[in-house]
């Protein structure tokens, strides 16, 4: 660790800090933040999310798009 | 007896007379199925964030209520046999029903987090992003460097 000259940080889930125990899928301002810009579901090695959560936020997400709430796929960028 | 949230989307270019007859439609439909009301939300007419069956805004409304599990078959067949309904969604209600209802603007940590400014800045390798690229987030070292640490040590 010491030869990159910097102490890893450890990551902490979001929503366990915060208590959160259940990820609305009509939450979509919420959701916008693990989506990219194209509309892909951002892995959990760069949301840092514990297991649970990003299970959860998988699950909105995927609610949300059926909703029309996000898109698959974006179209905004070509 | 479960508590359900059911929400679904109608057809805006009706006139609001008949909106509010579908709304009251799923209602009536969970009360006569021994079902008990317990929030209605109508959200109004929001755009869909991709064209439904031509239309690219649809009216949403969404309401959690405690039933039977008979309730929603009855309910997905009221669905798909009146016309003006153009999605729907049925989920068991896990949320609380103190919070505020959500209809995108609620953030279960807005102060934390707002000052990233929206997206979480991350690309995957398609999206012009490549292999090991820092996320502009302090909360999330690249995973090149983090992992590698890890195995060497």
């Amino acid at each position: 660790m010491a030869e990159y000259g910097f102490r890893k940080r450890k990551k902490v889930c979001r929503f366990c800090e915060a208590h959160v125990d259940y990820i609305d899928y009509k939450d979509e301002r919420l959701l916008r933040r693990y989506v990219t810009d194209r509309g892909k579901i951002v892995p959990r090695r760069i949301s840092g999310n514990c297991a649970l959560h990003q299970r959860g936020v998988t699950n909105a997400i995927k609610r949300a798009r059926h909703m029309a709430i996000l898109a698959f796929q974006s179209d905004s960028i070509r | 007896m479960r508590r359900y949230e059911t929400t679904f989307i109608v057809n805006p270019q009706v006139d609001d007379a008949a909106i509010d007859r579908q709304v009251n439609a799923v209602i009536d439909l969970i009360k006569n199925n021994g079902g008990q009301i317990l929030r209605e939300t109508r959200w109004g007419t929001r755009r869909m964030a991709y064209p439904i069956v031509g239309l690219t805004q649809g009216f949403y409304a969404s309401i959690v209520f405690d039933g039977e599990n008979q309730v929603l078959p009855v309910l997905e067949r009221h669905y798909q046999l009146e016309e003006p309904y153009i999605r729907y969604l049925t989920v068991r209600f896990e949320g609380s029903l103190e919070q505020p209802e959500t209809v995108g603007q609620h953030d279960a940590f807005e102060a934390s987090e707002s000052r990233e400014g929206g997206g979480p800045g991350y690309r995957g390798r398609r999206e012009g992003g490549w292999r090991g690229a820092r996320p502009e987030t302090p909360h999330a070292p690249g995973p090149a460097s983090g992992d590698k640490s890890d195995e060497e040590l």
